[in-house]
């Protein structure tokens, strides 16, 4: 079923692209925001990502590897809008001196964001790259293999980049408190 | 301080909360709407994975008497954007050269190996012989091939012969594979002579339409021509008539590789094909795995508009007694020269060891030289002295890749691999180059049963951040795959391993 829906996708019927990517809209959104932070960049990103999938849909050789591929994607325009943040960061200074995302993680209750909100500022700490790890291993439930396959990097690369991603949170975290 | 991995969860699912998807899918499906796909120049219709019927083999016609014959003749499908090419052989009225349209500079696959013009770069036919028959003298060799046009899906004889008498050539084959370049698909279309014969006219059915080169290479010869085939007919000839087998025999590496004679007193390594000049900057041997960079200069070097580099692996097709009688090409390597007038420098990485034959395209001419690539030496390391003094293991070789799907050394990969289910000590050494272009080496250990040794060597890294960069070693009983369509096992250490930094 799948795969007939890729191959009409690929052949350019929208409709097919639509019942595609339906049921995985939320999936990357979530994924997006628990990556940037902020919902409108996460949402900017996804925007992008999906046309990403439906211009390069022809070049996918391997249909049973779509959701990897379109995961790799999705990773790759939020690495970009978090690289995008950083580069206006230096020129956009809030007069609170807080950044957007801490603002949407005021939602919640209030003990709950005591004790959630150093490891929130934590997190926006990381660099992309350490963010997009810990979220496909303890957000999406990835293992390491299925990490390396995803960002296109051998095991022990993952496995250590995995490991040091989690240092850098434990030591910002650190820094916080 | 700790965070433990339910503090990670909590926090990642209260960030996800805050995503509505509320217009995001019809969003996308509208800039869809608005938006062309990129496609691919050589995906093409007449691709399709279907089987070749078997053919009985039709009787070969002996048309060239040459003592000793030899010939390797490889078939790499080209391209062919719509399956409806036709033949083009010099200025027979019977055919008529096809318009391909040309691509847009968008208009290229990404992952795909490259193709530069939309057009068959047809080797020019210097004469017909009989008046019917194309006549291409290249590389030493007078190629004939007939009747016309060639059609898909039905044999043609292809003859080639010496066009000096001081040559002498071993054997005799023909050999087509269809390689088309988006695809490694199985290989058809064989047919050689058994045990030689008196002639060299071969059977060859290529299966689709296209374009396609055949190289045919011996001790003393290494000539390529680029021929475009027409769709099948509407009426296929008799089964007699046609000469295609669905079987390819296993093969078995050269005894020794008819390598081209390099250019003595030259600074760099030269090889000479006719008025083209191959040259090889670098002084050190040409290892698997590793890449190199050739320029060639001449015939091949005027402004063309389609520059294609075609390596093939070449051996000998079993069964043992054919050995002397034919070759097979194996997993071409594609690549483009820099564009431009003038010499053209073009950088390839031969993932395997061995006889290799390397095509320069173009509508001019092509050139073929053949190179010998050894196998990647066993590996050593100035790491720290638990990696520095580690007990030698039979090495299963070396590799250094750029991107996910390679290019492996795949013969290594399957040498370790093996080693690893009989628990057999062997050692593997691979090295990735980050998005960066930094290299990360591991080395592959089977100690015994059950006993996996893992170096890591990261201290090239600039991303790993530098609190963690340097060596380590990773004790393990099992090791993790990964299901990927790579053509070689992918491996790696799984939840059995326990880090140790090395200092």
């Amino acid at each position: 079923m799948e795969t007939g829906l890729i191959e009409r996708a690929r052949n350019g019927d929208v409709e097919a692209f639509d019942a595609l990517i339906g049921h995985r809209v939320e999936a990357m959104l979530r994924t997006a925001v628990a990556i940037i932070g902020d919902p409108e960049e996460a949402r900017e990103a996804t925007q992008e990502s999906l046309l990403t999938i439906w211009k390069e849909l022809p070049t996918l050789r391997i249909d049973d590897r779509f959701d990897a591929w379109a995961g790799r994607i999705l990773v790759n325009h939020c690495r970009l809008a978090l690289k995008r943040r950083g580069r206006r960061a230096g020129r956009e200074v809030r007069l609170d001196g807080s950044s957007q995302s801490d603002s949407a993680a005021t939602a919640g209750s209030d003990e709950l964001f005591d004790r959630r909100e150093p490891l929130e500022r934590a997190f926006e700490q990381l660099d992309p790259d350490d963010r997009v790890l810990l979220v496909l291993h303890h957000l999406e439930g990835l293992q390491v293999a299925q990490i390396a396959a995803r960002l296109e990097i051998p095991i022990g690369t993952a496995k250590s980049r995995l490991f040091s991603a989690r240092r850098a949170l434990e030591r910002a975290l650190e820094a916080e408190s | 301080m700790t965070v433990d991995d339910g503090d990670i969860r909590s926090l990642l699912l209260s960030r996800a909360d805050r995503a509505d998807a509320h217009g995001l899918r019809m969003a996308a499906v509208e800039a869809a709407r608005a938006t062309p796909q990129l496609r691919p120049l050589v995906r093409l219709s007449s691709l399709t994975r279907r089987t070749w019927p078997v053919r009985a083999a039709a009787a070969i016609a002996a048309l060239v008497v040459v003592t000793g014959a030899i010939a390797l003749v490889i078939g790499l499908r080209l391209s062919d954007r719509d399956g409806t090419g036709v033949a083009v052989v010099g200025a027979s009225p019977t055919v008529t050269p096809r318009s391909v349209p040309t691509p847009s500079p968008t208009d290229r696959p990404v992952t795909a190996p490259p193709y530069v013009s939309g057009s068959c770069p047809v080797t020019p036919i210097t004469d017909l012989a009989g008046g019917l028959v194309p006549e291409v003298v290249t590389g030493g060799i007078r190629w004939r091939w007939g009747p016309l046009p060639w059609e898909a899906g039905v044999g043609q004889k292809v003859a080639f012969a010496e066009t000096s008498p001081d040559q002498v050539l071993d054997a005799s084959a023909i050999i087509a594979e269809r390689l088309p370049i988006e695809t490694s698909e199985t290989p058809v279309s064989i047919r050689y002579p058994r045990g030689g014969g008196p002639g060299f006219v071969f059977g060859v059915g290529l299966p689709e339409p296209g374009c396609w080169l055949l190289t045919a290479i011996g001790p003393t010869i290494r000539s390529s021509v680029v021929v475009q085939v027409a769709p099948a007919p509407a009426n296929p000839p008799s089964a007699e008539s046609q000469n295609v087998p669905t079987e390819r025999a296993s093969l078995v590496p050269l005894a020794r590789c008819p390598t081209s004679p390099l250019v003595s007193g030259a600074a760099v390594r030269t090889w000479l094909d006719g008025d083209n000049r191959w040259q090889d900057p670098d002084p050190s041997d040409w290892v698997a795995g590793v890449k190199r960079k050739l320029v060639v200069s001449g015939v091949v070097s005027s402004l063309a508009p389609y520059e294609l580099v075609v390596a093939a692996r070449v051996g000998i097709v079993g069964p043992p007694e054919s050995q002397r009688s034919a070759f097979v090409a194996d997993r071409p390597v594609f690549t483009a020269p820099t564009p431009g007038s003038g010499s053209k420098a073009m950088e390839l990485i031969l993932p395997t060891a061995g006889c290799w034959a390397i095509t320069y395209v173009d509508p001019t001419a092509t050139s073929t030289i053949v190179v010998e690539v050894a196998a990647t030496p066993s590996v050593s390391f100035l790491g720290p002295p638990a990696v520095a003094d580690r007990t030698l293991l039979p090495s299963c070789g070396a590799e250094r890749f750029t991107t996910p799907e390679g290019p492996w050394n795949e013969a290594a990969r399957v040498c370790f691999w093996d080693a690893y289910r009989a628990q057999r000590p062997a050692e593997f050494v691979s090295t990735w180059l980050t998005t960066e272009g930094d290299p990360i080496t591991s080395i592959y250990r089977v100690l015994g049963a059950g006993r996996v040794e893992i170096f890591i060597d990261s201290t090239q890294d600039r991303f790993t951040p530098a609190t963690d960069r340097g060596w380590q070693r990773l004790d393990c009983s099992t090791l993790a795959t990964v299901q990927s369509p790579a053509p070689a096992p992918d491996f790696g250490p799984d939840h059995t391993c326990v880090a140790t930094p090395l200092h």
